[in-house]
């Protein structure tokens, strides 16, 4: 069981994340935040590496997330209707259900992405941890991109159904 | 150029449609076609929204997960006996501001401020507005948070747009409170003339309202000096319930504040916190209510059944 001392790795690492995040064109505000996730996702994540891994953890998390937001905004400009755009995003008072992860569903997630048939998972993982296009990632298994879509579809449509059943049941959350 | 777009495949649920509509746009080679026939399709349905919303989770809460290996890791609860269960990982507090708004306060921040037509407002901590003309008169729309407002009544009228409604002052001194979908009237002298599509209130002094989208709320007696001691640097919790009590504290504080078990939500508390202070209230309140409190980082604050 890893079990990371959380408060030491926030007071060495916080500033250094704000800066790498910064880095990327994002005002302070958001910056915070999305390391402020970063560490949440410490706290609720079950299948954290072992600590002395938590470095390159925390960065790629944090690193993440930042593609995400950029991900949400770049399709949020395609959407003309600015208050079905907003619906889009977290909005003013994201209620748990929309936002939050709990550690039991963080679970379910990885047990989904852990049972998925191995072709599926390979594209999932490539686009998700090194962000590679259908392209790159046909490229990497020798299939055609439009096979990786396929696949990339298909893997996301797994992870739902998987996901839904249970969405429902949580404990008591406050 | 390749079009993903032609492939064929039974997107026939909104789900499957919301599975291949992410898949399109992550890659970032969708054509303007595709753009289109996407703000088409999300713009159609609610439930098209939904699914593709939950698709995004999906992968966002994908962002912390160990996939390098499939190998799996440890089981055990990170802290002893499951605790943590239902703990949260707050996502996108940054999406709260309103990146145009005019006037905007930081966690934990109160700012007073002059707005056109004489109007002295003060906003509580994380809190954002902006000004808006309009109906021939001065006001402002307050996007999230509280605002405390003194209208010198020489100065015509002044509106505050919020939760879709309008409070329409003459004069006067009241604080408007906008939280999720709902805002809270609250006069502490002269009056406020509440508006919400066709529905009307007058909130006079000592009176608050609360209303939501599409519902006024009845007009109720307040405790004004307690209701509003923020404006003075203090939260005064009367035998409140815990779980409203984190969730005021949560305005005032970065992080998040978790309560487990429902019966200790419903604990009552009194008391009076500095504004200031407000880190040390927590941990204080555990020896007199007997819960244990962990603080994790500033960000995390989990209370229990001791």
């Amino acid at each position: 069981m890893t079990n990371w001392d959380v408060n030491t790795l926030f007071r060495t690492y916080r500033h250094r994340l704000v800066q790498f995040v910064r880095r990327r064109k994002l005002s302070w505000h958001l910056a915070d935040d999305i390391v402020q996730d970063t560490f949440l996702r410490v706290v609720a994540t079950p299948s954290l590496p072992e600590q002395r891994f938590a470095q390159s953890y925390l960065y790629r998390t944090a690193s993440n997330l930042v593609i995400d937001h950029f991900r949400r905004e770049r399709i949020i400009s395609f959407v003309s209707e600015p208050d079905m755009a907003f619906e889009l995003i977290a909005d003013d008072s994201p209620s748990p259900e929309q936002i939050a992860w709990s550690r039991q569903e963080l679970r379910r997630l990885q047990d989904a992405l852990d049972t998925l048939p191995r072709e599926l998972r390979a594209v999932f993982v490539l686009a998700r941890l090194e962000g590679k296009t259908y392209v790159e990632i046909g490229k990497k298994l020798g299939i055609p991109s439009q096979t990786a879509f396929s696949r990339m579809v298909k893997a996301l449509t797994l992870i739902k159904d998987v996901m839904e059943p249970a969405e429902k049941t949580d404990p008591a959350i406050r | 150029m390749n079009r993903y777009s032609d492939i064929d495949g039974t997107f026939d649920t909104p789900a499957a449609q919301a599975a291949y509509w992410f898949a399109l746009l992550l890659d970032g080679s969708e054509t303007e076609q595709d753009r289109q026939d996407f703000a088409r399709w999300i713009e159609k349905d609610p439930r098209n929204r939904r699914a593709f919303g939950e698709v995004e989770r999906v992968w966002s809460g994908s962002s912390s997960l160990n996939l390098a290996n499939q190998a799996k890791v440890g089981r055990r609860a990170f802290m002893a006996g499951g605790l943590l269960a239902g703990i949260l990982a707050t996502g996108w507090g940054a999406q709260r501001y309103h990146p145009m708004a005019d006037f905007r306060t930081r966690t934990g921040e109160r700012r007073t401020v002059s707005l056109p037509g004489g109007v002295k407002a003060t906003l509580a901590s994380d809190t954002t507005m902006s000004l808006v003309a309009g109906y021939g008169t001065a006001g402002v729309e307050l996007h999230h948070g509280e605002v405390w407002f003194d209208h010198a009544p020489e100065n015509g009228d002044f509106f505050v747009a919020s939760s879709g409604g309008h409070s329409w002052s003459r004069g006067g001194k009241f604080d408007i409170a906008h939280f999720g979908d709902e805002s809270t009237v609250t006069v502490e002298s002269r009056n406020v003339a509440v508006k919400l599509g066709n529905q009307m209130a007058q909130v006079t002094a000592d009176h608050a309202l609360t209303y939501g989208p599409d519902k006024l709320g009845p007009v109720r007696k307040v405790d004004v000096t307690t209701d509003l001691a923020w404006r003075n640097g203090q939260l005064v919790f009367m035998g409140e319930q815990l779980g409203d009590v984190a969730r005021i504290l949560e305005r005032w504080q970065a992080g998040k504040i978790v309560i487990i078990g429902d019966d200790v939500a419903r604990r009552k508390v009194t008391m009076v916190v500095d504004l200031d202070r407000t880190r040390g209230v927590l941990p204080a309140l555990a020896g007199a209510l007997s819960l244990k409190v962990d603080q994790f980082t500033d960000y995390l604050t989990v209370i229990r059944a001791a």
